[in-house]
C-alpha cells in the first residue's frame, strides 16, 4: 500500500515553544490512522501542518508523494478536513453553507449537497441557520463539508468531541463506513481512547510534540492481550514444563527472564503450581490486560522518560 | 481563486452584509434629497434644494467613501478567521495569495456594485426632487469618483490585508484608520512647518480628496480638474494599492492560522 502522507522529522517551533519535535509518521491507503496524546502532545499542529495552516520550522512533509509548497497546495483539494472546530458561516443554512463549499471546491453537480446531506443525516436541518446547530450537527455539517470534494483523505482533529453518546457511536460507525465501503484512508485524533480503539488501524502516540511510537493495531492487539507474567528460577525449564505439561506454547520469555503466557487457557494458580511442583521458585505472578488507556498511559511515561 | 471568488460571491449574495449597507446609504442619499426637497415647502427662499448642492454634498465628505470602503470589508471579511472559514478554504487546497486577491477582487467588485446602486438612487432623486441642471454637477461628481477610485480600490486592499495580518478585527480596523486618516493628517500639521513632509503629504489620498477638496469650495479648481492634479490622484491611488497588495500577498504568504 502507497504512502499518502508521509513526514520526516516534522518539526514545528512557537518561540521558544517545541510544538512539534522531529516528527515522522505514515499514513497508508486505506488506514485509520489514530493519533493519540494529551492537550498540547501536539496533535493539532501536526493537523495543522497537513492542512497547511501552519509551516513546519524543520523537516519534510509529502501528501500523495508531493513535498513541493504548490504541490502540497494542489493535493489538498484530494483531502477533507476539520481542524478544532468546523468552520461555516453562522447566518446561512446548512444547505447554503455547503452550496458554497462546493462552489469553492469546485465540485460539479449541484445534487451533490443533497447527496452529502443525506450520507451525514443532516437532510432535515437543511434549512436551519448554522448558528442554531448543536454541538452534534456542527460536527456531522463539518463532515459534510469535508466530505465534498470526495476526498481521499480525511483529517478529523477529534470529531467526536461535544458528541453524546449516541452520536459518538454514529460517530465511528459512519467514518467505518467511509473507509471500508469508500476507501476513504482517515487520520483521527480523538481523546475517547476506547471509541479509537474500535476505530484505529494504525496508531501515533505523540507525548509533549514527541513522537514516541507508530504501531499497527493488530501489533498493539499482541501488547496488550491477555496474558501471565510469572517470574521463576529457571524460565528455560519453565518453559519447557508450560509446552510438556499445559501444551500452551503461546509464550515469550522478556529480557529480565521474566516469562510472558499469552491468552492463558488455565488459572494463574495453575501456572503457579507447575512451576512450585517441579521445584522452582517463583518471585513474580501477574495477570494482565492491557486496554488502550494503560498502553497509551505506558508509552506516556516512555515519552517522558 | 475563480472557485474560491464564485463561492464568495454565492456567499455574499446570500448573505445580508451587503444589502444591509446598501439600503442604509440608499435611505441616507434619499433623506438627504428629500430633506432638500421639503424644506422648499418650509421656505420658498431656500437656495439649497439644487441639484449641484445636493451633489456636493458627497464632493464635501469624499473621504467617507475611503471610510466606506473599510466598513464593506469589515462587514464581508470580518468574522473569517473566527468562524473557521478561512481555515477550510487553505485545508481545501487554496493557496494564501489566491485567498488575499480573491478577497480583494471580490471585495472590489461588491463595493463596486454597491456605489453604483447608491449613485443612481443619489442622483436620481436628486434630479428628480430638485432644481437646477443635473449634467453639470454629476460630471463633475463623476470626474471626482474617477479620480478617486485607485485610491479607494486601495483602501479597500489595505483592509483585506490588515484583516489578515491581525488576529483582531478591532485591531485591524485601528490600524487601518491609522493608516488611512490619521498618518496623513499627522504629516499634513508636520507639513506645516517642514516642506519636504508637506510635500510628502499632498501626495496621500486623504490630503488630496479631503483638505483640497474642502480648499476648492472656498474658491478654486478640484484637485483633479488639471492633468498634473488628476495625474497625482491616479498615482497615489495606484502606488497605494500597488504598496499595500504587495505587502498584502507578502503577509498572507507568512500567516499562520
Amino acid at each position: 500500500m502507497d504512502a499518502v502522507i508521509e513526514t520526516k522529522g516534522l518539526t514545528k517551533r512557537y518561540g521558544a515553544f517545541t510544538a512539534l519535535d522531529d516528527v515522522g509518521v505514515t499514513v497508508r491507503r486505506g488506514d485509520v490512522f489514530g493519533l493519540v496524546g494529551d492537550n498540547g502532545a501536539g496533535k493539532s499542529t501536526l493537523f495543522k501542518l497537513l492542512c497547511g495552516l501552519a509551516f513546519p520550522t524543520q523537516g519534510e512533509l509529502r501528501l500523495f508523494g508531493s513535498h513541493a509548497p504548490r504541490d502540497l497546495e494542489r493535493q489538498r483539494a484530494r483531502v477533507g478536513a476539520i481542524i478544532e472546530q468546523p468552520g461555516f458561516y453562522p447566518a446561512l443554512s446548512v444547505e447554503k453553507n455547503l452550496e458554497c463549499c462546493r462552489i469553492q471546491k469546485g465540485v460539479p453537480g449541484k445534487d451533490r449537497v443533497a447527496r452529502v446531506l443525506d450520507v451525514v443525516g443532516l437532510t432535515y436541518a437543511k434549512g436551519f441557520r448554522c448558528r442554531e446547530l448543536s454541538m452534534g450537527m456542527k460536527q456531522r455539517l463539518g463532515l459534510a463539508m469535508a466530505l465534498m470534494g470526495e476526498p481521499e483523505v480525511l483529517i478529523l482533529d477529534e470529531p467526536t468531541s461535544g458528541l453524546d453518546p449516541s452520536g459518538i457511536v454514529e460517530m465511528r460507525t459512519f467514518l467505518q463506513q467511509l473507509n471500508r465501503e469508500k476507501g476513504i484512508t482517515i487520520v483521527v485524533s480523538s481523546h475517547h481512547l476506547a471509541e479509537l480503539e474500535q476505530l484505529a488501524t494504525v496508531y501515533a502516540f505523540l507525548s509533549r510534540g514527541r513522537l514516541v511510537e507508530q504501531v499497527s493495531a493488530r501489533t498493539l492487539q499482541t501488547r496488550c492481550a491477555d496474558c501471565i507474567d510469572i517470574g521463576v528460577s529457571d524460565p528455560a525449564r519453565y518453559t519447557v514444563l508450560l509446552e510438556r505439561e499445559l501444551r500452551h506454547e503461546r509464550y515469550q520469555v522478556l529480557p529480565d527472564g521474566t516469562v510472558r503466557i499469552f491468552d492463558p487457557q488455565a488459572s494463574v494458580e495453575t501456572y503457579s503450581a507447575l512451576a512450585s511442583a517441579q521445584g522452582l521458585g517463583v518471585c513474580k505472578l501477574e495477570r494482565r490486560k492491557m486496554s488502550l488507556e494503560q498502553y497509551y498511559l505506558e508509552m506516556k511515561e516512555k515519552g517522558a522518560a | 481563486m475563480l472557485n474560491y471568488m464564485k463561492g464568495e460571491f454565492y456567499r455574499i449574495a446570500r448573505g445580508t452584509e451587503a444589502y444591509l449597507l446598501v439600503v442604509a446609504l440608499v435611505v441616507v442619499v434619499l433623506a438627504a434629497n428629500i430633506v432638500l426637497y421639503v424644506m422648499t415647502f418650509v421656505d420658498p427662499t431656500f437656495p439649497y434644494a439644487t441639484v449641484h448642492f445636493s451633489l456636493s454634498n458627497l464632493l464635501g465628505m469624499f473621504t467617507m467613501l475611503f471610510a466606506l470602503a473599510g466598513v464593506l470589508v469589515a462587514l464581508l471579511y470580518a468574522d473569517d478567521r473566527k468562524n473557521g472559514t478561512c481555515k477550510n478554504a487553505i485545508a481545501h487546497g487554496c493557496s494564501r495569495t489566491s485567498l488575499f486577491v480573491g478577497k480583494c477582487i471580490v471585495s472590489v467588485a461588491v463595493g463596486l456594485a454597491s456605489m453604483a446602486v447608491v449613485l443612481v438612487v443619489y442622483i436620481g432623486s436628486a434630479a428628480l426632487l430638485l432644481e437646477g441642471p443635473v449634467a453639470e454637477p454629476v460630471g463633475v461628481l463623476l470626474a471626482a469618483i474617477a479620480a478617486g477610485l485607485p485610491s479607494i480600490v486601495a483602501a479597500v486592499v489595505l483592509a483585506v490585508a490588515l484583516d489578515g495580518y491581525f488576529a483582531k478585527t478591532t485591531a485591524a480596523i485601528v490600524a487601518w484608520i491609522v493608516v488611512v486618516f490619521v498618518v496623513p493628517q499627522v504629516l499634513a500639521l508636520v507639513g506645516l512647518r517642514i516642506d519636504p513632509v508637506a510635500v510628502l503629504a499632498s501626495w496621500l489620498p486623504t490630503n488630496i480628496f479631503g483638505n483640497e477638496v474642502n480648499m476648492a469650495f472656498l474658491g478654486g479648481d478640484f484637485p483633479w480638474d488639471k492633468p498634473f492634479g488628476l495625474a497625482r490622484c491616479l498615482i497615489a491611488g495606484f502606488s497605494g494599492l500597488a504598496l499595500f497588495a504587495v505587502a498584502g500577498v507578502w503577509r498572507a504568504r507568512k500567516v499562520e492560522l
